[in-house]
């Protein structure tokens, strides 16, 4: 009995101890650090040069992400051209430059930022190297498998062809462009959400429609770039994007731009970092944390931390079609259960452009 | 004594390798970028590198013409604590000039230079001007690079006021008054350069000079005026402030630049119809209670009031108009029903012709060119021909001015249709017949607030003479101007 006692206590004292305090990561408040995230590009057009203001990162909800509003951008070139952005009315934060601007190979852009509290930034120059044509986009099917899942992730991997010139050092970006594809739903079996007015939990079949063209600007969650060091004057084939199979894109025919940028080392040598940085998995070879110098610089306080990157490039953009047959492996088909056109930015006439 | 050798052996081995040399530190200064060049000005990046806490007496750049630095300019940003960035920046350089740069500081009473870098301030270039057309002392936006502090504008030979000189890149001016020409190049002065812009700037023009001064101190309104050849103009009856008619004309012989009173043999009336050679219609008693029309018909001929046979219609406020010598008269009649009626002069006789598609009056106005009356609707800017031997209309174009309350004024020179001055404004537009394209002439002196008595055309001149509007009090008197529509 009196055995049987001790190992009560023994357990009761076990008990306490298994409990676990969540851990509260208190930080000072963090500065709110000037961020800029700008690709200026030869390819006319409204381009946009996003201002916002950094803020505390915690465990818990520390602060918002804000929008720098009301501030003077400007673009200057190395002839001394003025270019004044205006800022999006529908997106604040976002500066706008007139719809045919575009950079020129050969010429230097800084970016200049005034804010409303009388604050002046402006960039390192950036000079704009040529861009070489992609002479072609081929694709492959690439699996991902995802931990304590049994399904992988899939998706389409966009492979480059370039011939790299050779009197030059390149820098390559690539950025996925707009894309479009066939979009198939099943308004066979839409059920509407019961409501008063309509109680019922039976489908409502809809006439139409079955296949739309939905467009879609597919942002990499990656950083493609490179630089031709192993294959400076030579016809290289390089990663150059990643579009995931969320059931849908692939079904049919799928259609992408793919944007290649040339950048300066300086942004190459950014973005490699950034790269390296978002890519760190916790493993011993992973890379130190490391402080990314931004281009951007206060001109009364040169110490400032200022972060993101001005990027000016010439680009080029290369059309491809994916056809549902050239992949290996796709994900089960998503169903949505209703007229394809109420999907946003599906429609049903294709673009005037859809040449597969 | 072996054993104390090598002890004495050991003991200076350690001494030796116990001695540490002092670290003196590694500072120097370099010079990272050129931020910023323009037409006069440069911002230069310099930075301090050191592996220790330095305290710099004085730092910043020296720039010169030549790579020697004989004779820098100091650009001194004074004492600095710890390492890292610094900008400078330096104006009032010269235009299209190469500099060398370098950083330096003063450290420890020693003088510490960095890199050397060379470049070049850039030229002034004019790229755009807007608006292409305006008025004297009205504001001009010049668009181009790289103007300095002392830029100088020029409008041919006339300068301008700068009033806002914005990043070098955008110049707001003030448009200077005109020289000798109204189409002015636009040049930019940039200490010794000098950029033109590559389209001419076109001042607006169109002067009026004041000649006279009606004879009688009344406000006349409502009333007829019409020439007779390039200097006699005859205006007259109508109402004094519509309190009571006036009787016969007034006379003004532009070539002796005086008046005259003139009898007309018919009865006094206000709102009738006219041109150069006819008279009719009108009301012939004031107010609206009833309207009381008066039907005759009078022709000016030779000098002298000729009565026709009475009107086929009663109309007030109708809008006339000659071709060929036949007269085409627009309105409504008593009970407020659109006419469109010819009078044949040769057969003396009227003819009903079809209605024009929008109904029109003595509200807007009309010219004839060639073969086509041209008629303006106030209702809604419009702008119709009406063929006279097709008898068709036809919609061309629209005013762009301000019709303020009708009643305006058209008048032909050569191919050019001046056409303004309607109800409370002073706006006067020129409408070139063979292009279709609009310019606006300077406005008339006077208060805006203004009703046309009488406009006439002489050689190159319109000669016009306003009344202050009925509503407001007081005496004005109604001068006569003389409007030059390419003066400058």
């Amino acid at each position: 009995m009196p055995n049987m006692f001790k190992r009560l206590i023994y357990i009761l004292l076990l008990l306490p101890m298994a409990c676990i305090n969540p851990y509260e990561v208190g930080l000072d408040t963090g500065e709110q650090l000037l961020t800029v995230e700008a690709v200026l590009t030869s390819v006319p057009g409204r381009q946009e040069v996003r201002l916002t203001r950094s803020d505390t990162y915690g465990s818990v909800f520390e602060g918002l992400i804000r929008p720098v509003r009301g501030a003077t951008v400007v673009v200057r070139d190395d002839l001394g051209d003025v270019v004044f952005l205006e800022e999006n009315p529908e997106d604040r934060g976002s500066y706008l430059t007139p719809p045919d601007f575009a950079t020129s190979p050969g010429r230097s852009y800084t970016l200049q930022i005034q804010t409303p509290e009388g604050k002046v930034y402006s960039s390192f120059p950036e000079k704009v190297q040529t861009v070489p044509e992609i002479n072609s986009v081929s694709i492959e099917t690439l699996t991902i498998p995802v931990e304590g899942e049994e399904n992988v992730r899939s998706g389409v991997q966009l492979v480059v062809d370039v011939q790299d010139p050779i009197d030059e050092d390149n820098f390559y970006l690539w950025k996925n462009g707009p894309s479009v594809y066939i979009l198939e739903t099943r308004p066979d079996i839409f059920t509407p959400r019961p409501s008063d007015i309509n109680p019922s939990r039976d489908p409502q079949p809809k006439d139409c429609c079955i296949a739309c063209f939905r467009s879609e600007q597919v942002n990499n969650s990656g950083i493609y770039i490179a630089n031709d060091d192993n294959f400076n004057g030579l016809n290289t084939r390089l990663v150059a994007g990643f579009v995931e199979d969320d059931g849908l894109r692939f079904v049919n025919t799928y259609r992408i731009d793919l944007r290649q940028i040339s950048i300066s080392q300086e942004a190459y040598r950014f973005l490699r970092l950034v790269k390296q940085q978002t890519e760190i998995s916790g493993s011993v070879f992973d890379p130190p944390p490391a402080n990314i110098r931004s281009n951007m610089i206060n001109l009364e306080d040169p110490d400032e931390v200022v972060l993101g990157y001005f990027i000016a490039g010439a680009e080029t953009t290369r059309r491809i079609y994916i056809d549902k047959s050239q992949l290996t492996f796709a994900q089960p088909r998503s169903i949505i259960p209703d007229d394809c056109r109420e999907v946003e930015g599906a429609q049903l006439d294709p673009p005037a452009d859809w040449n597969p | 004594m072996l054993k104390l050798r090598s002890l004495g052996i050991l003991l200076m081995l350690f001494w030796i390798a116990s001695c540490t040399e002092e670290n003196l530190g590694v500072t120097f200064v370099t010079t990272e970028e050129v931020l910023f060049a323009s037409g006069d000005q440069v911002r230069l990046l310099g930075r301090v590198i050191s592996d220790q806490d330095v305290q710099v007496q004085d730092h910043g750049f020296y720039l010169a013409e030549d790579e020697a630095f004989s004779s820098p300019q100091i650009i001194s940003l004074g004492e600095k604590s710890g390492p890292g960035r610094f900008i400078g920046e330096v104006s009032g350089l010269k235009v299209g000039t190469i500099y060398f740069a370098k950083s330096f500081m003063e450290l420890s009473g020693e003088m510490i230079f960095g890199n050397s870098l060379e470049l070049s301030t850039l030229e002034p270039a004019v790229k755009s001007f807007s608006p292409e057309f305006a008025a004297v002392g009205e504001e001009l936006i010049i668009e181009g690079r790289n103007f300095g502090e002392d830029t100088r504008v020029f409008f041919g030979d006339q300068e301008a006021q700068v009033l806002e000189n914005t990043l070098q890149s955008k110049l707001l001016v003030r448009v200077p008054n005109p020289g000798d020409e109204a189409q002015v190049p636009i040049r930019v002065q940039v200490q010794d350069r000098e950029v033109s812009s590559p389209t001419l700037f076109e001042y607006q023009i169109g002067t009026y000079e004041l000649i006279s001064t009606y004879p009688q101190e009344i406000k006349l309104y409502d009333n007829v005026f019409f020439q007779n050849g390039p200097n006699e103009f005859y205006i007259g009856l109508g109402s004094e402030r519509r309190l009571s008619f006036i009787n016969g004309f007034q006379k003004f012989d532009a070539a002796s630049s005086s008046w005259e009173s003139v009898q007309f043999p018919g009865s006094s009336r206000s709102f009738a119809f006219f041109t150069d050679r006819y008279i009719g219609g009108g009301l012939s008693q004031l107010g609206s209670n009833p309207f009381v029309f008066d039907p005759t018909f009078w022709k000016f001929e030779s000098g002298q009031f000729i009565q026709k046979p009475d009107l086929p219609f009663l109309t007030r406020d109708a809008l006339a108009f000659e071709f060929e010598e036949d007269l085409y008269v627009l309105g409504s009649n008593a009970n407020s029903m659109p006419f469109f009626s010819k009078f044949n002069s040769s057969t003396e006789s009227w003819e009903v012709l079809p209605n024009s598609p929008v109904s029109f009056g003595r509200n807007d106005v009309s010219f004839t060119y060639q073969n086509k009356a041209y008629l303006l609707s106030t209702s809604d800017a419009s702008i119709w021909t009406f063929d006279f031997s097709l008898q068709t209309w036809e919609e061309i174009a629209s005013f762009p001015g301000n019709l303020g309350n009708g009643r305006g004024m058209a008048r032909i020179i050569g191919n050019k249709a001046y056409i303004g001055l309607f109800e409370r404004t002073n706006e006067l537009w020129e409408l070139d017949l063979d292009t279709f394209t609009w310019t606006r002439k300077n406005p008339m002196p006077g208060l805006p607030q203004s009703v046309l008595v009488g406009h006439f055309v002489s050689g190159p001149n319109i000669y016009i003479i306003r009344v202050p509007d009925i509503t407001l009090a007081g005496q004005y008197p109604m001068d006569l101007y003389r409007f030059d529509p390419n003066g400058i």
